[in-house]
């Protein structure tokens, strides 16, 4: 049977295999990984099996905010200290990450799950769009500031631009995070088409 | 700059081989596929780290071999000293790169290296432009922009992926009407670098307009028909700008390099194009793509009054593009202060010895340093005074 002839699979090689289909996971990498867990000592792979699984069965999304949580609501929407006021729409739980590791920011995000891209089929009903509107006006606070952190690039700007026409009627500010030169970095060896935004976006001091 | 010698190692055709270069014109001769032309491509991607033939990295790559490696000995005059540039050709299991060096020195952004080598390059095909598509005639002036403003790349690229998003979103409606925020987004895109793209072109037509005049004149006197004055003109039309309901054409007076000119004119630009969009809205839908911007614009070239592309002879259309290329090399001579290198691949292979005489007379007044290749040596009239040097191409070999 086909389970049997399955089972009966050089267990490094399913291993291998099972790992290479991760992003950013080649072939030689998933060989060095496997290699890894088979010489790995005391519990680190039953600890290891037990997280993957619960990934799976307890993450989901958050109700309010789309994040990924280990319950209804994310631990930044349950954390009653965070400004309720302000809001940052990203596009990935990864930005929000990147975000908080700043520690500049103290209010809520929402997760969109992905940019505009009409060319690979991406439209406003494939981002979770669906739950911001309700949280700006309902809410037991009133919302003052939507912070739109996209990439600066073609799909990322559209995508800020087409929530700031969303929500324009609700007339509650809409920012986008600035684009520019990098920080630390030196004038001179800014691209041509970073300085150029740089300069567009600049700010009175 | 100014070329010494070129060396090429698993390049196209090219095993290992060199070539020493004349301070003034260097003849590369032989028959039809021994590899004269790959020698102008080798050159053009030092120039732009990119084939004027559109070709795959993989495809100039010599058969059976993963690497190829293009160098040039120059003497840079700005600096006094002589320089090396280079660029590799690496193919590996899962992508071919290239990698440019200069003086050994890995330059890792391509923008850092661009205007190293001036080169300005006239082929066969362009003879084409003239009477092709207008898209192609877009391009033309794209790749010459290319050169002179590296922005300009960047936002070709993003206004061509709004655009196609446009369309995509039109062509969805499927006789409905897309969401007006979602349409308004990508029009936004399309005004942002719609109007960049389009005052761009507009100003480097102005630009050369002038000399292009000057040249066509030339030419046309060499031609021998100089008793029949010919007026021509090169202009950038835009269906934007034909309507007289909103505001005046474009007045040359406005071409000046004044800052506050230049914002002013991009504002009129960006608004002209926020206003098309609004008004084309139900016709794209109806038609499923986007009827104006930049993307439907015209290079037009008048002879005496008269669109050159219907009613131009191949004579005149070769005296136009010729003078088209005189204008850019005039053009980038002013702007960088030294003539840049021109690259003639097979131009003779139509004309008569007398014109021929003629044009290489007119050419050698405009550049320091040429490249070219023919089948037939002999057809070459150099005037004595410029320095030549004739090299064999055979199978893979340069020179005796």
């Amino acid at each position: 049977m086909a389970a049997d002839k399955d089972a009966r699979l050089d267990p490094l090689a399913r291993l291998t295999g099972l790992l290479a289909r991760l992003p950013g996971i080649g072939e030689k990498s998933a060989l060095r990984l496997a290699l890894a867990v088979v010489r790995s000592e005391g519990e680190y792979v039953e600890a290891l099996s037990e997280a993957i699984l619960a990934v799976r069965d307890e993450l989901r999304l958050c109700e309010l905010c789309n994040d990924l949580a280990s319950a209804t609501r994310c631990e930044r929407c349950q954390d009653a200290r965070r400004d309720r006021s302000t809001i940052c729409v990203i596009a990935q739980p990864q930005d929000r990450m990147a975000l908080e590791r700043t520690g500049a920011y103290r209010g809520l995000y929402h997760v969109l799950h992905g940019v505009l891209d009409p060319l690979a089929g991406v439209g406003p009903s494939q981002l979770r769009l669906a739950n911001l509107l309700p949280r700006l006006h309902g809410g037991d606070e009133p919302v003052r500031e939507v912070i739109v952190a996209t990439s600066p690039n073609v799909e990322g700007d559209a995508t800020a631009l087409y929530i700031a026409k969303l929500l324009a009627p609700l007339e509650i500010p809409v920012s986008r995070i600035a684009s520019g030169v990098a920080v630390g970095g030196e004038l001179e060896y800014a691209d041509m088409t970073t300085l150029h935004r740089a300069l567009e976006d600049r700010r009175r001091l | 700059m100014q070329l010494r010698r070129l060396e090429l190692v698993d390049f196209r055709n090219f095993e290992a081989a060199s070539v020493a270069f004349s301070p003034g014109f260097t003849v590369l001769h032989g028959r039809n596929g021994a590899g004269k032309t790959n020698v102008l491509e080798a050159l053009y991607m030092l120039s732009t780290l990119r084939s004027f033939r559109g070709a795959k990295l993989d495809s100039m790559l010599r058969r059976g071999c993963q690497h190829a490696e293009i160098r040039l000995e120059a003497w840079d005059p700005g600096l006094g000293v002589p320089t090396q540039l280079a660029v590799r050709i690496d193919q590996s299991a899962r992508s071919t790169r290239r990698s440019a060096r200069i003086d050994q020195k890995l330059i890792r952004a391509a923008s850092d290296y661009y205007g190293r080598l001036g080169a300005v390059l006239f082929t066969p095909e362009d003879l084409a432009i003239l009477r092709g598509s207008p898209n192609g005639r877009r391009q033309f002036l794209d790749r010459v922009l290319f050169a002179r403003d590296r922005a300009h790349i960047a936002d070709v690229s993003a206004y061509e992926k709004v655009l196609r998003s446009r369309n995509r979103l039109l062509k969805d409606a499927q006789g409905g009407s897309p969401a007006r925020p979602l349409l308004e987004t990508y029009e936004a895109g399309l005004v942002d670098y719609g109007a960049r793209i389009w005052l761009r072109r507009l100003s480097l037509v102005r630009d050369i307009a002038p000399a292009f005049r000057a040249a066509f004149a030339q030419i046309h006197a060499l031609d021998g028909q100089g008793s029949t004055q010919l007026e021509c003109a090169l202009r950038y039309h835009s269906d934007l700008d034909a309507d007289p309901s909103r505001g005046s054409p474009d007045r040359p007076e406005l071409a000046g390099r004044d800052a506050r000119t230049g914002a002013a004119e991009l504002e009129d630009k960006r608004g002209r194009l926020r206003q098309a969009l609004l008004d084309s809205r139900s016709r794209d839908l109806a038609r499923g793509s986007t009827s104006v911007g930049p993307h439907r614009d015209e290079l037009e070239v008048d002879l005496d009054g008269e669109r050159a592309i219907h009613f131009a002879s191949q004579g005149q259309t070769r005296a136009l593009v010729l003078a088209f290329k005189i204008a850019e090399l005039r053009q980038s001579r002013e702007r960088s202060g030294r003539p840049p290198l021109l690259l003639l691949d097979d131009v003779t292979s139509e004309l008569d010895p007398r014109r021929n005489a003629q044009l290489f007379e007119a050419l050698t007044r405009e550049v320091g340093q040429c490249v070219l290749t023919t089948t037939a040596p002999d057809y070459i009239h150099l005037p004595k005074a410029v320095d030549r040097v004739d090299l064999p191409v055979v199978e893979g070999r340069i020179g005796g």
